[in-house]
């Protein structure tokens, strides 16, 4: 088929035509009222922008719908988009100390990660023709525009307030207003960096905006996202209708983040603020940080001092020019704005008044999405640019206006109520019982200056894709444009939304479907033509532009515990499998001697991943116990739990990790979900998810091998992988041959041991398979040539170590390291295999344990000179551990 | 031309703690404001460490608001603030004050700015106890001076002054209910009264001279800081008030910063970076009277034009 913009279908049945059949009758909400179709025309014919996607659509059917879903989780599960609902995530920082990173002191901390969400994406792209983009993007711009110069003003001369523009309640009212960054201007003609509109279609087809987001608004990297996984999955019938790309967006706001860097620096340092991996839209901050090719830092990465923004590197301060912030303004800066935050840098307000850094959107720029603002834009918009309003707000009534107070409460059932601050639920008071409307009455009585009415308008609605076929469901949409030097550039695209039956406020909490927005160009039919296909751009991120010296220590500190996280999975994972073999081959054989090592073996399970008591007391049962170790992810030292570490490290610097890492853990995770869900398991299932995690960690050790720069990131992570590697070892010697067993049981736990380190072969071939204590640990220990010995390891972190910039060959860590090296030459495994009379192996005992301290300490001294963490942030007026203070009089 | 005086005050704030503190970053509202009717001739802020960075700017109500940063480990930290400030009795504006005080409510006078101060703040809630309180204050018609001056004495006469009675989190309500405070508290729930009556009510923060009883000599460091409430009037003026005292602010009153409550313009907050498990601040302030200021006088009006 050519590029024809044909409308093309199948006759009789399909779920397109069901579609169009079924949607007039389906009701979306309890009210049947009608609804503009984003695919359908009044006459139930396609629209011609939707014929080639209802044409694929129509050919696929719903197995090919269903699969298209199915492709869609998957493909985002692969790629790591995650959302954290609003009520699962945390504002305090993210765990800092060791102690609170599953290291073995701390098997009593209860770590309970975020219930992070897979993000939900329908398939089914919303279309929008070039006449519709024509209008909305004008509209857009023109509002980004309008605000602008609204935002300049309150924070300026406030001449809109004193003619009486702006009720002054309205904004004075608002904590949204932060007096502390009056005056304060960024460089360059516009004050409002980035803007986002949520916008939707009444039932006449008018584009219509509920909202304007300009605090920080998200959602640009999960459009970006979106892009990418529809792109991907979609049947070659889709492309034919191939919309813009979005990188060029990404590209334009690069720029316009160097173009507002304070200083005409040369190659200004740009930074994304998160408030961290706990943050609900993490993914997001992450995403567009690699979009843009820029580090994604927390509070804890920057300090103020000598008036201006620095980024912590090892060991030294990097300036930095520009801050993107994806933390609310209130909480940028302890010192001058909320004293409670924990997300701010203390001085940020300070250096930015100074105007020796520029944050964007501004300090205090949420201002302007309070809604009261809304009925006062068309005024406004005749005042400020002489143009009427092109992209009307909803319909909305200001409470602190007597006037619209009393029409409020007069058509109280038909409104939507939303407070001012924005900080609160949209209420649908149509829904409410009568105590709540009775509730919600008094206190929109009490403080009318706080709220707004919107009477209840329904979106259009568009074709999503469900198991039983295509639906109709209201969609929304964001919208968004940054400040270039000339004026606004709006993303030819945008987040797509699919509302939840039951709502209709554009904040729901309650997670929604996402949907790829298409603007199709004028000439979409030849799209594929053109500068050969937009798609290939989409797909290829912009190449980082980091290096080592962006690393921040908190970073590092995440690598690190990537590193051991990893480590500790594969090593547990190990063991696992050795004692499951040894289990299954003395099931079969039945009561002999040499059965005695399988406690042995089980006990070294409990002992060396520390999952206290275990198979240590006994009593418990075998193979619920060895799911346990898998799967419980809330018990410290699982494998579950190791994994849920590894992710949130991962998290914490997905800017710096290969895409291919979330592949990897995506197919971890799989395997562990499917072993869950076999309740009945016999043990089959669990050596097949050994297996696959096994592999998983092998995958990752690949990526570390060959895809990562060998930067400072990448040597703690080794040796961060290194020393739990040592520590593993170390400990599953002590446990499994500490204590001398009969010869033959220690013959078959050196093999397991062997098979544990993975050179069981090497140990065969070299010795020709006489087992002895003495050569087991020669090939352990001592061998520099076995990538699984000891010696190798502290060879490999010596390395790792002379490769930071700081090495100086006599700093704390290399010393200690130095001294093992040292040690282990010099000991003499052969005198290890000696016994005393309780059957101890004493030498061995006190080298291993002497072993696991040093390497203890190492492990400490490589945190306090590389990790950085911060004593306690205090309030300066508030005295410590006392109660009186002093005060005027 | 009433006569001025002169004022050498100092007010130093020394926290020590328990255990280093590795860097301390201070906001502080410290240098007495330029007014119609005070300069502050001479102003200087002193660290013990001395600060790696300082500096002072204007905040949204026209403060100077003072910022540093010390960088050296420390144990005790001093901050001293020493101001040379000049004061005369503010004028009051005789045909303002002479209005009923409904027509002070800026959303009447149409003035936007002043709004800001009518509104509720972080530190002062208004509540119906607070309008019930200051209604007895505010019958219809009254003229401002007769209202504020019956505010302040009723204030005066129903509060009990006890230092250490409250603290800075004490709220409007707790005051009303317990009936006592400290001067903090009175310039709160005088705010607060105000604004129960869409008034615009403002904090005051600043310095009071004191005179020693007769017979007794002056005693250096036992003044503290002082606060006291304004209102607007038609006009765009102030009339400023003290609670504490039962007066109207006068020439002893030295104005260091203003806001909607304590918490736009403490004397001094920041952020401290320790481990220390325990910490002492201690707070004090010497207002010493330089006498009246004839060379001012003899100087011409031109001192106090602005």
């Amino acid at each position: 088929m050519t590029g024809v913009a044909a409308p093309v279908f199948p006759a009789g049945d399909s779920i397109v035509t069901s579609y169009i059949q079924s949607e007039r009758q389906l009701p979306v909400d309890d009210r049947a009222e009608p609804r503009f179709d984003e695919m359908v025309g009044q006459d139930r014919d396609i629209r011609p922008a939707w014929a080639e996607l209802a044409a694929g659509l129509a050919e696929m059917g719903k197995p090919g719908l269903r699969r298209l879903r199915s492709q869609v989780e998957r493909m985002l599960d692969n790629d790591g988009v995650t959302y954290i609902p609003i009520g699962g995530a945390r504002t305090e920082p993210r765990p800092a100390g060791p102690a609170q990173r599953g290291d073995d002191e701390a098997a009593a901390v209860d770590v309970k990660p975020a219930p992070r969400e897979r993000w939900r994406l329908d398939p089914v792209p919303l279309i929008l023709d070039a006449p519709d983009w024509a209008e909305l993007e004008a509209g857009l711009l023109q509002r980004a525009t309008l605000l602008d110069l609204i935002l300049t003003d309150i924070y300026g001369p406030r001449t809109l307030i004193r003619r009486g523009f702006i009720p002054p309640a309205l904004i004075f009212g608002s904590d949204a207003y932060l007096r502390p960054a009056h005056g304060m201007r960024i460089p360059g003609s516009h004050q409002l960096f980035f803007y986002a509109a949520d916008v939707f279609r009444t039932p006449e087809g008018a584009f219509t905006a509920l909202g304007d987001r300009t605090q920080a608004p998200s959602g640009a990297g999960y459009a970006m996202a979106d892009r990418r996984v529809v792109t991907r999955v979609s049947p070659e019938v889709f492309r034919r209708s191939a919309p813009h790309g979005l990188s060029g967006f990404f590209r334009t706001f690069r720029n316009a983040l160097q173009s507002v860097a304070p200083r005409a620096a040369e190659d200004p340092r740009v930074v994304v603020l998160s408030p961290g991996t706990q943050s609900e839209t993490a993914f997001d901050q992450a995403y567009v940080a690699s979009m843009l090719g820029l580090p994604l830092v927390e509070a804890v990465d920057l300090t103020v001092r000598e008036g201006r923004l620095w980024m912590r590197a090892l060991g030294r301060y990097e300036p930095v020019d520009v801050v993107l912030r994806r933390v609310d303004a209130g909480y940028t800066d302890p010192l001058d704005l909320r004293s409670d935050s924990q997300l701010g840098v203390v001085g940020l307000l300070q250096a930015a008044r100074r105007g020796s850094v520029t944050v964007v959107n501004t300090i205090g720029s949420g201002i302007l999405e309070n809604p009261g603002l809304l009925p006062y834009l068309p005024v406004l918009s005749e005042a400020l640019l002489a143009e009427p309003l092109k992209l009307p707000s909803v319909s909305t009534f200001w409470c602190g206006e007597a006037v619209s107070l009393s029409h409020v409460l007069a058509n109280f059932a038909e409104m939507v109520m939303r407070p001012t601050d924005g900080t609160g639920r949209s209420i649908i008071v149509g829904r409410l019982d009568a105590a709540e409307v009775a509730d919600l009455r008094s206190r929109i009585s009490a403080e009318p200056q706080r709220w707004v009415g919107q009477p209840f308008a329904p979106f259009s609605v568009a074709p999503v894709g469900t198991p039983e076929g295509l639906a109709a469901r209201q969609v929304g949409q964001r919208l968004f444009a940054v400040a270039d030097q000339s004026g606004y550039v709006a993303m030819p695209g945008g987040l797509g939304r699919v509302l939840p039956l039951d709502q209709q406020s554009e904040r729901s909490h309650s997670m929604s479907e996402a949907k790829d927005i298409w603007v199709r160009s004028g000439q979409a039919a030849l799209a594929g033509d053109r500068d050969s296909a937009p798609w290939l751009a989409d797909t290829s991120a912009l190449t980082s532009a980091r290096s080592s010296a962006t690393t921040s220590p908190r970073a590092l500190e995440d690598l690190f515990w990537f590193g051991r996280y990893t480590e500790r999975v594969e090593d547990l994972t190990r063991l696992l499998i050795a004692t499951r073999d040894r289990i299954d081959e003395f099931r079969q054989r039945g009561a002999v001697p040499e059965a005695d090592l399988v406690p042995v073996l089980l006990a070294t399970v409990t002992h060396s991943s520390a999952t206290y008591p275990g198979f240590v007391n006994g009593g418990v049962g075998v193979l619920p116990e060895m799911r346990s170790l898998v799967l419980d992810r809330y018990r410290m030292g699982t494998v579950a739990q190791s994994l849920a570490g590894l992710t949130e490290a991962a998290n914490g610097v997905r800017d710096q990790l290969s895409g291919d890492t979330w592949l990897v853990l995506a197919g971890v995770d799989r395997a562990l979900a499917e072993l869950s869900r076999d309740q009945y398991d016999q043990g089959s299932m669990l050596q097949a998810t050994h297996a696959s995690i096994l592999s998983g960690t092998l995958a990752l050790s690949g990526l570390a091998a060959e895809n990562m720069i060998r930067d400072h990131g990448w040597r703690l992570m080794d040796i961060g992988r290194r020393l739990e590697r040592s520590l593993q070892l170390v400990s599953v010697l002590r446990w499994t041959l500490g204590r001398a067993q009969s010869p033959a049981v220690d013959s078959l736990l050196i093999e397991s041991v062997l098979q544990f380190a993975e050179s069981i072969l090497t140990y065969r071939r070299r010795y020709r398979g006489r087992t002895q204590i003495g050569t087991v640990l020669e090939l352990l220990l001592l061998d520099v040539g076995n990538p699984r010995s000891l010696a190798y390891q502290l060879q490999a972190m010596g390395a790792d170590l002379k490769a930071l910039p700081d090495a100086s060959g006599t700093s704390l860590p290399e010393r200690l390291l130095e001294e093992q090296v040292a040690r282990v030459r010099r000991c003499n495994v052969t005198e290890f295999d000696q016994a005393g009379p309780e059957g101890e192996r004493t030498d061995l005992l006190k080298f291993l344990g002497d072993t696991h301290e040093a390497l203890s300490s190492l492990a400490e001294a490589i945190a306090a000179q590389h990790f950085w963490h911060p004593a306690k942030m205090r309030q300066l007026d508030r005295p410590i551990g006392q109660r009186r203070d002093r005060r005027p009089a | 031309m009433t006569p001025s005086r002169r004022y050498n005050i100092e007010h130093k704030t020394t926290y020590t703690y328990s255990d280093d503190v590795g860097a301390s970053y201070g906001r502080g509202y410290l240098r007495p404001r330029d007014l119609p009717w005070q300069r502050c001739l001479s102003h200087r802020v002193i660290t013990r460490p001395s600060a790696a960075d300082s500096s002072i700017g204007v905040d949204v109500y026209g403060n100077n608001d003072l910022y540093f940063h010390v960088t050296t480990s420390h144990r005790k930290l001093e901050v001293i603030s020493q101001s040379l400030v000049e004061v005369r009795r503010p004028a009051i504006d005789a045909k303002a004050v002479s209005l009923p005080w409904e027509r002070a409510r800026p959303a009447n006078a149409g003035d936007a700015d002043a709004v800001d101060f009518v509104l509720p703040s972080p530190r002062v809630d208004v509540t119906d106890e607070v309008r019930r309180y200051a209604e007895v204050s505010f019958p219809p018609g009254r003229t401002i001076e007769a209202a504020i001056m019956d505010l302040t004495h009723r204030i005066f006469t129903d509060f009990t002054y006890k230092s250490g009675s409250t603290t800075v989190t004490t709220r409007v309500s707790d005051v009303l209910t317990d009936r006592e405070g400290v001067c903090q508290d009175f310039a709160h729930l005088a705010v607060a009264c105000l604004r129960s009556l869409g008034l615009a009510g403002r904090y005051v923060s600043g310095y009071l001279a004191t005179t020693p009883p007769p017979g007794k000599a002056r005693m250096v460091g036992v003044d503290a800081s002082h606060a006291w409430a304004a209102i607007w009037m038609p006009g765009d003026t102030w009339l400023a008030f003290d609670p504490t005292n039962d007066q109207l602010a006068d020439e002893r009153y030295a104005t260091v910063a203003w806001g909607r409550d304590y918490g736009d313009v403490p004397p001094l907050r920041g952020v401290i970076f320790t481990d220390a498990k325990t910490s002492e601040m201690e707070v004090a302030v010497d207002v010493e009277p330089l006498g009246m200021d004839t060379e001012a006088d003899a100087a011409g009006n031109s001192l106090f034009d602005r």
